[in-house]
């Protein structure tokens, strides 16, 4: 685990200075700032292609890299959905031309969102509607994308649009690459539940796209963007990493000693259902880990880490609201309450809690559909 | 789509190739030896097991000497071995003496650390000779106490005076092997329930596979094995919650797979119900149910044939998460199971009963909380 060891070093040399010039809990910017320092030494995304600004690592030990990075509290990257999502999709179905998008979003240069939902289209995406047309050595685009994070900040878009009005509503769609500052595109931010703005509409007239901004063969969006949308194989484990940690943060803080008198029994219960959730994370991530190591890919665990774990982050706010009382609703504590009202978005973002449901019944038990 | 198949095989890469080899012969050898008929007749008569059926699993897989050292004729396997055994002999609901007398008795021998007291017996059981049962203070506390029954003693020679109930196989066992109070401390003996003092009722039971027993004891010669036994019970006793939560595991398997078949063939309203969402998300949560369930119980399972430093917690965590989950996922299959699963004759009912019992055997899910808030430092 060599690898591991340089990470640690790196982290050494770079994190304290960091920390000591913008405190514990960063901004979008100077999250971007860590990402450009991050990516100096190559650890932004190490499973990469070297090529593209990787080091090539084999996936468990990129996993091993990304657990010290949460372990030492490392700040998140700022453009989570490029180096996620993006990236890799880019990576495998882009051109030449395309592939110079890599590096950038590594450093951070572009932040990228992703062009999916619309108001139609949400759990079924595939009923999309917004329509791309060709003309000659560019298509036209039109149409409404929303809920799309990071969609204001954001300098490119991955879209999702239809091609072909008259095919099977999965093979119409096509993906192209977008510059957002592109006339004809216009962006409002939307309102969230806790009064910030971190994602967006986005409103298409007539917006001019270089056919060169295609990513993939033309009708084979849906393949190009799910291909990559499970790319992420130790997603699973590094999900459940994060929430086993956030709840041991949690219990951490209610320990007795130090002048705390500790939790009333009817609380502390509460905590510990949240800790037995927390570790039932994780040891259904050590078994994905298990699986990769065995097969290559995750097993069914993968869907249940994903499913469980929206649930049980969210029922850790609940519960962590509910050991505050009063400084919650005063207004004395805003983040935790903040923290709270965004935990309503995780049994929503990235497919619903009944719709993934659905899908476990249907392609992994086999139920009709 | 994984498919019915790889689901009664139950996930394989967090446990070791031998494990799976030998859970793996486990059902092969059930599923020919064990029909639904043998388990009802076995009901029916309230035999708790059949002895030809054990004999053959002590004989041909050497499950009764499964965790008793090589040196003493037994297999030398780990608890990771016995466990996923554990979950293959609950999903085909076969009892038999396995979890008292291959896991829990010779763990408690090993543990009391005494090889010139226990050396014999261990060799006996191993050998299939003989089966045991450990009657413990208290099986509705997860946390060692004082026990029911007192031991008092003359110059070498010790008298039990006391009773405990559930013995699990209290009655079918050769050997007990009692936790008893000392003064100071907690210590393990051993009798033999032939002794005329000694009184072993049979208890009506919710899980039809496993028969327990009242013990009662009246000036009852007993030989000691070891010195204090009070922190070896506690981990007898955690030992016992792991056990029940790789047994609702693995009956968890066997109800998600019933719940799965039947939601594919019954037809309602012109359409087999398993089209329909809330059926279908019933079926999704029992499967969430069954691979957490395992997946805990395998991670203590490892804990106690590691280091053991962290096998408490493990078994908490185990015992608090499957206890619960379980017995939902039990009762969710009687609900899609409609009128047929609320029968005797349809076997759901008989994993609803285990769950149950596995839910409050060796301390219920609050319990285990409460003691991991004390391991965890949020209590005392």
């Amino acid at each position: 685990l060599d690898a591991v060891e340089e990470l640690g070093s790196f982290l050494d040399e770079h994190l304290p200075a960091f920390r000591a010039k913008y405190g514990d809990s960063p901004s979008f910017d100077e999250r971007r700032e860590w990402q450009r320092i991050l990516q100096t030494g190559l650890w932004v995304a190490p499973q990469w292609d070297p090529a593209h600004g990787g080091r090539g690592l084999d996936v468990l030990t990129a996993l091993a890299c990304s657990e010290l990075l949460i372990a030492r509290g490392a700040p998140a990257t700022a453009g989570i959905l490029g180096v996620a999502n993006v990236g890799p999709t880019i990576a495998m179905w882009g051109t030449a031309e395309q592939h110079l998008h890599l590096h950038a979003i590594l450093d951070g240069s572009e932040i990228w969102c992703q062009g999916f939902s619309e108001p139609g289209a949400g759990s079924d995406l595939a009923g999309l509607q917004a329509r791309a047309e060709l003309r000659g050595d560019h298509y036209v685009v039109n149409g409404q994308k929303i809920w799309t994070s990071d969609g204001v900040r954001a300098d490119y878009m991955q879209l999702l649009v239809r091609t072909d009005p008259a095919a099977p509503k999965h093979r119409g769609i096509s993906a192209f690459l977008v510059d957002l500052n592109t006339p004809g595109v216009r962006r409002r931010p939307i309102r969230q539940i806790t009064g910030g703005a971190e994602f967006a509409e986005v409103f298409f007239t007539d917006v001019r796209v270089p056919s060169s901004a295609l990513l993939g063969p033309v009708n084979k969006g849906w393949q190009v963007t799910m291909t990559t949308l499970g790319h992420e194989r130790t997603g699973g484990v590094t999900h459940a990493a994060l929430v086993l940690r956030e709840v041991e943060e949690a219990v951490a803080a209610h320990r007795i000693g130090d002048g705390r008198p500790g939790l009333g029994p009817i609380e502390r219960d509460e905590l510990m259902r949240r800790y037995v959730e927390g570790k039932v994370l994780g040891t259904l991530g050590e078994r994905s880990l298990a699986s990769i190591r065995a097969t290559g890919q995750p097993g069914p665990e993968q869907s249940i880490i994903k499913l469980e774990a929206s649930l049980f982050s969210q029922r850790l706010a609940e519960t962590l609201t509910a050991l505050q009382g009063h400084s919650v609703v005063t207004g004395d504590d805003v983040a935790l309450s903040n923290a709270y009202l965004q935990s309503r978005s995780l049994t929503i973002a990235g497919g619903t809690t009944e719709v993934m449901k659905n899908i476990v019944a249907q392609r992994v038990l086999g139920l009709p559909r | 789509m994984v498919g019915a198949s790889a689901l009664r095989a139950g996930s394989p890469h967090d446990l070791p190739a031998e494990a799976n080899e030998l859970r793996t012969a486990v059902a092969t050898l059930l599923a020919r030896k064990y029909p639904k008929t043998a388990l009802y007749e076995q009901i029916d008569r309230n035999v708790g097991y059949d002895p030809e059926t054990w004999r053959i699993m002590s004989d041909q897989l050497g499950l009764a000497g499964l965790m008793i050292p090589a040196e003493l004729g037994g297999q030398g396997s780990s608890f990771v071995e016995a466990s996923a055994v554990l979950e293959e002999l609950a999903y085909a609901l076969f009892a038999g003496p396995y979890l008292t007398s291959s896991i829990l008795a010779p763990a408690a021998l090993l543990l009391a650390a005494d090889h010139a007291a226990s050396a014999e017996l261990l060799e006996s059981m191993a050998a299939g000779k003989q089966t045991a049962a450990v009657a413990f203070s208290d099986l509705k506390d997860p946390v060692s106490a004082a026990a029911a029954i007192r031991a008092e003693s003359s110059g070498n020679a010790w008298t039990l005076n006391g009773d405990a109930a559930p013995v699990l196989d209290g009655s079918s066992a050769d050997v007990i092997l009692v936790v008893a109070s000392t003064a100071p401390g907690l210590g393990l003996f051993v009798v033999d329930p032939t002794h005329a003092h000694i009184d072993l009722s049979p208890l009506q039971v919710l899980d039809l596979t496993r028969p327990a027993a009242r013990l009662t004891l009246r000036d009852v010669s007993a030989r000691r094995v070891g010195g204090d036994f009070s922190s070896a019970e506690q981990t007898l006793l955690s030992l016992g919650a792991a056990c029940m939560a790789a047994e609702a595991a693995g009956a968890t398997r066997r109800v998600l797979e019933m719940a799965v078949e039947y939601a594919q063939v019954r037809r309602q309203f012109g359409q087999p119900i398993g089209s329909f969402q809330a059926v279908q998300h019933l079926c999704a949560d029992i499967f969430v149910s069954a691979e957490s369930a395992s997946a805990v119980a395998r991670h203590a399972a490892r804990a106690y044939a590691g280091p053991r430093e962290d096998f408490l917690q493990a078994a908490s965590v185990a015992k608090a998460y499957a206890s619960d989950a379980c017995v939902t996922a039990a009762e969710k299959n009687i609900q899609i199971h409609g009128g047929i699963g609320f029968t005797w004759e349809h076997p759901a009912h008989l994993y609803l009963r285990k769950a149950k019992a596995c839910q409050l055997l060796f301390g219920n899910a609050a319990a285990h909380r409460h003691l991991l808030a004390c391991l965890t430092g949020l209590a005392e």
